[in-house]
């Protein structure tokens, strides 16, 4: 017995050595696959974890916001004000949101991209509008952290108000930009009313800056008014 | 992510499919810059199947190609990672196939022939996770301004165009899947 166990104890040994080699380096790929470690992974190897292959990085996916605006912007002439629904694009960082957002007691997560945020039962007084309604606020960020854009959707249910807030949002684009860019539709309750997907439209674009405003008749949905603005770079 | 990214093509078929119906817009159809509602001759859902007919192939080609090109670049990636990582990882040949596959859905859904191969609804945007906002952002921002960027009439984006986008069931069929 003796003389068959000593003979067999380097396999024993063999099967744990193989068995910690193998623990190991499972544990290690895993690791490397990690949110932390794909960097890692990317640079020191070369190699892209097939599970996040549809992800774009973080630069990746500035340059192709960066691309878009550039396609539908006019040149030359910068805009007269960066800001949006009171946040300073371009100026504010993501701990700058993370404070008004705590603040206000303003819900907000990040999204799976990493690149934005979401809030929602954002009221107008927290963006410095009146009225009583809620919203959802959208911010998005550059690679370093940078708030590049913001977008603000809010419901309401009828056409009076849709109109009233799609007049207010106007006036107060006006004042701050302008002239629109385009303007389509009219941002009246008889407007909005005459059917569904009726659309009360403006846009502002510079060379460094852009705006959207629009008030949507969504039928049983009620109306939806958006409101969102990006800067260039 | 591939089938993410699948699946939010097919989205877009689907919802710009609805898109076109209203489209088109041969000169004929164009009201430029009107700022007041049309007074179409046609009735609200009474004439989705005749958009075809009514506007052309050229029409809707030309519809297709302004909802894809708004849905890449929309700014403030509203719309999620989908048509970004579209855009970004597919190669010429594969956004010319999802234009022909978003074509076929607009042209089935409007009235033309039936040469659209894709999967159901529900089944291309499982695990989507897309949100009743998206939903309507894409509605709202892509294709509405489509439509009114190729002069579609706008009683057509209302009475033809939106009866398919707007219906609940359809809608349910996308979000939250």
């Amino acid at each position: 017995m003796n003389t068959a166990n000593a003979s067999r104890r380097p396999w024993a040994r063999r099967l744990v050595v193989l068995g910690s080699s193998v623990a190991l380096a499972t544990g290690f790929v895993g690791f490397l696959h990690t949110k932390t470690a794909r960097p890692l992974l990317a640079q020191v190897f070369g190699l892209h974890c097939p599970f996040s292959a549809g992800k774009l990085s973080p630069a990746r996916r500035e340059a192709l916001r960066r691309d878009a605006f550039h396609v539908t912007s006019r040149p030359g002439a910068p805009a007269p004000s960066n800001d949006a629904l009171g946040f300073p694009l371009g100026k504010w960082a993501r701990a700058d949101v993370a404070a008004w957002a705590s603040e206000r007691h303003v819900s907000c997560k990040d999204d799976s991209s990493g690149a934005s945020v979401d809030c929602d039962g954002v009221t107008a007084a927290d963006v410095n509008e009146t009225g009583n309604e809620h919203g959802s606020l959208y911010f998005r960020f550059d690679p370093s952290n940078r708030l590049v854009a913001v977008l603000r959707m809010v419901r309401v249910p009828n056409a009076d108000r849709a109109g009233t807030l799609a007049h207010e949002e106007r006036a107060s684009l006006a004042s701050k930009l302008g002239a629109p860019t385009l303007s389509r539709g009219e941002p009246t309750a008889a407007y909005l009313a005459t059917g569904t997907l009726a659309q009360a439209r403006v846009e502002y674009r510079f060379a460094d800056f852009a705006a959207i405003a629009s008030a949507t008749n969504l039928g049983h949905d009620g109306y939806l008014l958006t409101e969102e603005a990006q800067i260039a770079d | 992510m591939i089938l993410r990214s699948f699946g939010a093509t097919l989205t877009c078929v689907l919802i710009s499919g609805m898109a076109l119906t209203a489209c088109g817009s041969d000169s004929k159809s164009a009201n430029g810059g009107s700022n007041t509602p049309d007074a179409g001759g046609d009735t609200a859902g009474s004439c989705t199947t005749k958009m075809y007919a009514k506007y052309g192939a050229t029409a809707f080609g030309a519809v297709r190609d302004s909802i894809v090109t708004k849905a890449l670049a929309a700014p403030t990636d509203k719309l999620g990672d989908a048509f970004q990582n579209f855009a970004s990882q597919s190669t010429p040949a594969k956004i010319d196939t999802f234009k022909t596959d978003l074509a076929d859905f607009l042209v089935m859904v409007y009235g033309g022939p039936n040469n659209y191969m894709g999967v159901s609804m529900t089944e291309a945007h499982q695990g989507l996770n897309i949100t009743s906002d998206q939903y309507d952002y894409f509605i709202t921002q892509v294709v509405v301004p489509a439509l009114s960027d190729n002069h579609v009439l706008e009683s057509d984006i209302t009475n033809c165009f939106a009866p398919p986008v707007t219906d609940a069931t359809f809608k349910a069929s996308i979000v939250g899947k």
